[in-house]
């Protein structure tokens, strides 16, 4: 009952601070063109898609019972619970308006050519899709923190097993020098993979959150400088700082496509769409994850189902991110 | 779905080589020759990285399309 209070609350804000914007805009009191007012009701936006984001994040952890449970019908596994499929589907959609809109605005400076589009429409995508990334990552942080969710993290104590898990994961050259340069020995066996992989938790996952970070940070700095007044040697650093991370992270995504379209992983592309993974391929490739999964205390079963198959649902840390 | 996946990821894999050339174009034209290595740096390191790093992407592709599906 209390979440859904806070997540109403978040929403009625939200609504409320958006529509007195508009309605600032609309009424034609300031002398705004399409482009400045934009910036101006995005800026103004920013403290409620935040507050929005946070109430969000608070509703998802406060009513978490995802775990890894088993589908009755062929036995797979949960990998992710629905809500996390929805955010990162508009993470990915956000994220690809926001490279594309922002690659066009710098192409267009660094060529000096004219654009066929009109920019202030480019802007404005760039700043819904912008609103949209803030949200989803917002939420996302306030979920994981309050539910201490570690799965994509190296996790305390923890280093030394990850980077020898990683020095096995990557192509034996890399995995050599890494393994040479932190002393680490390669002969035993590699540790098992949990519910993502040690190159997920120690490369791509903390680059996502550098890149995603920076770019939100230096992003809300430079839609700011017309409501705050920011120096102009500061402005340009950030702004430099901001497109030097939007290229980041189109690399970044050109890795994670590299990641996930690879034939071996296809079952975890599967997942991220419908939730379910194969237990076969998660005895296979995350054998860590599977042994947790499959040696968790089973609960008291339900009431025994006409059908000899029963749900099998297990709690445990990180399970359904 | 397998092949909308791998025409997505070739798509923008190529886009991103299409972009890494024009960067590169743009770090060692006239226009930016003049105002020096710090403004150069950028866009030609960022177009080599962009070219390199798609073709792992495109291979991938090719790899997921004409690979079977395995069942688990």
């Amino acid at each position: 009952m209390n979440r859904t209070l806070i997540l109403s609350a978040g929403v009625v804000l939200f609504v409320v601070g958006a529509a007195v914007s508009l309605a600032i805009w609309m009424s034609g009191v300031q002398p705004w063109g399409q482009l400045l007012g934009d910036n101006f009701l995005f800026a103004r936006s920013l403290p409620f898609t935040i507050a929005l984001g946070i109430a969000f994040g608070f509703w998802r952890a406060s009513g978490w019972h995802w775990g890894p449970d088993r589908r009755p019908a062929d036995q797979a596994i949960r990998r992710f619970a629905p809500s996390t499929i929805w955010l990162h589907a508009l993470a990915g959609v956000a994220l690809l308006a926001l490279i594309f809109t922002g690659g066009w605005q710098y192409l267009k400076g660094l060529l000096g050519a004219d654009s066929p589009l009109y920019m202030g429409t480019v802007y404005r995508i760039h700043y819904i899709a912008a609103s949209l990334l803030i949200f989803a990552s917002v939420a996302f942080v306030t979920d994981w923190l309050l539910r201490n969710e570690r799965s994509l993290t190296i996790g305390k104590g923890q280093f030394i097993r990850t980077m020898r898990g990683l020095a096995h994961e990557l192509p034996k050259p890399l995995g050599t020098i890494i393994g040479y340069g932190l002393g680490l020995d390669l002969r035993r066996a590699p540790p098992p993979t949990e519910e993502f992989t040690y190159y997920e938790r120690s490369i791509s996952f903390p680059l996502w959150e550098l890149t995603i970070g920076l770019i939100i940070l230096t992003g809300v700095i430079k839609a700011m400088r017309y409501i705050y007044p920011i120096p102009g040697d500061v402005l340009y650093w950030i702004s430099a700082v901001h497109v030097g991370s939007g290229l980041l992270l189109g690399l970044k995504l050109l890795d994670h496509l590299r990641f996930v379209l690879s034939p071996s992983r296809w079952p975890l592309m599967g997942a991220m769409a419908t939730g379910w993974i194969p237990a076969g391929y998660v005895q296979k490739f995350h054998p860590g994850w599977y042994t947790r999964i499959t040696s968790a205390p089973v609960p008291t079963p339900a009431p025994v189902p006409a059908t000899p198959t029963p749900s099998t649902a297990v709690s445990s840390a990180g399970g359904g991110s | 779905m397998k092949y909308l996946w791998v025409v997505l990821g070739v798509l923008y894999g190529l886009l991103s080589i299409y972009v890494g050339y024009l960067f590169i174009q743009s770090g060692i034209g006239a226009k930016l020759a003049q105002k020096g290595f710090l403004l150069q740096g950028p866009p030609l390191l960022g177009g080599i990285l962009l070219i390199l790093l798609s073709l792992p992407l495109l291979w991938n592709c090719v790899r997921l399309a004409t690979a079977g599906t395995p069942r688990y």
